[in-house]
């Protein structure tokens, strides 16, 4: 009991072993925020895939096209880092050492989400459908332009 | 199919002695009951055990039963296993002989939740 | 008849950490029967393990079936799964495992001692124990990237390599580190109050150890010889100078010298990996789906940790099994209640460390 009581008046006059609480930073290589680069991404939509909580969703264009739209979920996400290895694009995803910030009811986090999914969702079916359409004028093109070189093959 | 462990094949009716005539509990130790829904209404049932302080493969007892068959319970053989088998009695909706249910579930929540339809 | 009383204790109580409902029969201050409730947090992860998520994604996901033990269900789970795939991961990966777990386990039995030593209402030493606590968080940190959370093996060997930089902060904290258990163990055994609360309270037998199948640093302190380190040959423990610690008393006192004692054991399996880490990989690609069943034992900081996975050839498994160590302790501990002072209580069930989460998933 002395002992405990020699160790409490020395803390006493020793340095606080709590922080300050304002400036603490994380150190280098914490698992926090995930930055996405649209200019180095190839929209192979790998990371959406493998993402175990469904925090990223690529909103696709209407146009068939591969231009896709980015949206991930700070609140939802687990800081995993499962995207970042999965990108076979280096620089695309990157996991920064931000330490994300609560959700307030400002944000709207949920039903802001909740749309996303939704427009996620029905965006993909119409792309397929768009890409399948396209696919196929783009067979037709094929088809109709080898009768021609068969013809002039003939000839 | 059994990559690491050992299993030895019993049946609903002879299970209870086996166990019975296999377990020490000065040399082993009962590590659980667990089941795995194999589709169809069948279910694969296994008793784990290991042995103590010896680096050596766990040994599960294995019987395959239906969701409609009685599944006698080892609780007078081993106290301890009231709790896995309100598990599996709560989780599987198996039907385990003095099993308590509603253990791990609140009432309204959907019964049998492991099971697959 | 008429003196029997009926006490309820939690869900909510002052002294539990998390909800788990005993109803207690009393006689005066005897117990004389118990009734234990203990799913009031079950999530369905065993659910969504088998449904929802593929074999690769399970792993980020079972470590959050608790904070405090994650780093022993990843790995467990993910063990099990090399099993299956019979895949043999790097000798670098399997040193890291190790040292990424002897940690955890460090922060988590100092946790544990610190609850202990809050219900017995020494403060003082609840302070210290957390304080100190905090040098093996940070060193988790700066190794995983994450206080709780480490998300550090993955199938296949491990996420993160250990750079110069990050081992020489390591030792630097670990120093400091082992001299405060020093200062603990002294304490510990010289300290009168801890004796005057903790020893010949809440005795489990030998018998009673091995017939109600506790397990971890509660059965260890009743003189049985289980740790699932020397049972199951996963990690190369028997390389790295470990060493199992077993006590007789059985009391809460000897449960707390069998964690205190298993730090020193974790703090020198560390330096021998610190010192000694093999050249090579740390990851490795594993191919090919699980198809067949394998299980694993894995000692996490409470006891035996057992998962049993099943897949047949597809991404996502046909079974996960979690059998958590409180799970297996819960029936030593109402056993253990029956005879007891209702006043004991509290101590008793902080000495087993329980964690609910973790047994109802
Ligand atoms: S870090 Fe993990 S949870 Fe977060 S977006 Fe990436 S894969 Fe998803
Ligand atoms: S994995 Fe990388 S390259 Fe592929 S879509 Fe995601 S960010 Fe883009």
């Amino acid at each position: 009991m002395l002992k405990m009581f020699i160790e409490s008046l020395k803390n006493l006059f020793s340095e606080p072993a709590t922080l300050p609480g304002i400036g603490t930073e994380a150190p280098k290589g914490y698992r926090g925020l995930i930055v996405f680069n649209k200019e180095k991404c190839i929209f192979c939509t790998k990371c959406e895939l493998v993402c175990p909580v469904d925090a990223i969703k690529f909103i696709y264009p209407e146009d068939g096209s591969r231009n896709l739209e980015f949206n991930y979920n700070p609140f939802l996400c687990i800081y995993c880092g499962e995207c970042v290895r999965a990108c076979p694009k280096d620089g695309a995803l990157i996991q920064t050492n931000i330490v994300p910030e609560p959700g307030t009811q400002e944000d709207n986090p949920n039903e802001k989400w909740f749309e996303i999914e939704r427009r996620a969702q029905e965006s993909k079916k119409k792309w397929q459908i768009a890409l399948a359409k396209k696919r196929q004028e783009a067979l037709k093109k094929a088809k109709k332009q080898p009768p021609s070189d068969k013809k002039g093959s003939k000839k | 199919m059994y990559k690491n462990f050992e299993v030895i094949e019993s049946s609903l009716e002879k299970i209870k002695e086996d166990i019975k005539n296999f377990y020490d509990p000065s040399k082993y130790h009962f590590i659980t009951i667990n089941a795995i829904d194999l589709g169809n209404g069948k279910v694969n049932i296994k008793w784990f055990f290991a042995k103590y302080e010896v680096m050596d493969k766990p040994i599960a007892f294995s019987v395959d039963a239906t969701y409609e068959d009685t599944i006698p319970s080892i609780v007078d053989i081993i106290p301890s296993a009231w709790l896995s088998e309100a598990e599996l009695a709560d989780l599987f909706g198996l039907n385990i002989e003095g099993a308590k249910k509603g253990l791990f579930l609140e009432p309204d929540s959907p019964p049998a939740p492991l099971r697959r339809s | 008849m008429e003196n029997k009383m009926i006490v309820p204790f939690g869900s909510q109580h002052i002294t539990l950490l998390e909800p788990v409902r005993f109803i207690f029969e009393t006689e005066n201050e005897k117990i004389v029967n118990v009734d234990v409730d203990v799913g009031y947090v079950h999530r369905g992860i065993e659910k969504a393990c088998q449904t929802k998520l593929n074999y690769k994604q399970v792993a980020y996901i079972i470590p959050r079936i608790c904070g405090l033990c994650a780093m022993s269900h990843a790995l467990a789970y993910i063990t099990a799964v090399e099993k299956i795939l019979e895949f043999d991961p790097p000798k670098k990966a399997k040193y890291l495992r190790v040292l990424v777990h002897e940690l955890d386990r460090i922060h988590s039995h100092l946790f544990a001692m610190a609850h202990v030593a809050e219900a017995a209402g020494y403060e003082n030493l609840v302070m210290h124990l957390f304080r100190d606590r905090e040098l093996a968080m940070e060193c988790l940190e700066i190794l995983t990237g994450n206080r709780v959370q480490y998300d550090y093996g993955c199938i296949g060997g491990v996420n993160r390599d250990l750079t110069p930089e990050v081992e020489k902060i390591l030792r630097k904290k670990l120093k400091k580190l082992e001299d405060r258990i020093h200062w603990f163990k002294d304490l510990y055994m010289n300290d009168y109050t801890l004796s005057l609360r903790w020893k010949g309270i809440g005795v489990i037998s030998k018998e009673m150890a091995e017939k109600y199948n506790a397990a971890g640093p509660v059965a260890r302190a009743s003189g049985v010889r289980t740790d699932a380190r020397a049972e199951f040959d996963a990690l190369p423990y028997r390389d790295l100078g470990f060493e199992m610690i077993v006590y007789k008393d059985g009391d809460i006192y000897s449960r707390n010298l069998v964690r205190l004692d298993e730090i020193f054991v974790s703090l020198r399996i560390i330096w021998n990996i610190l010192d000694g880490l093999p050249e090579g990989n740390y990851k490795e690609e594993v191919k090919g789906l699980p198809k067949g069943e394998s299980v694993c034992r894995w000692e996490a900081p409470r006891g035996e940790l057992f998962m049993h996975v099943r897949g047949d050839g597809k991404q996502i498994l046909t079974r996960v099994r979690v059998k958590t160590p409180t799970f297996s302790n819960i029936p030593v501990l109402r056993e253990l209640f029956v005879g007891a002072n209702y006043a004991d209580v509290p101590a008793i069930i902080t000495s087993f460390d329980p964690c609910m989460s973790c047994t109802a998933r």
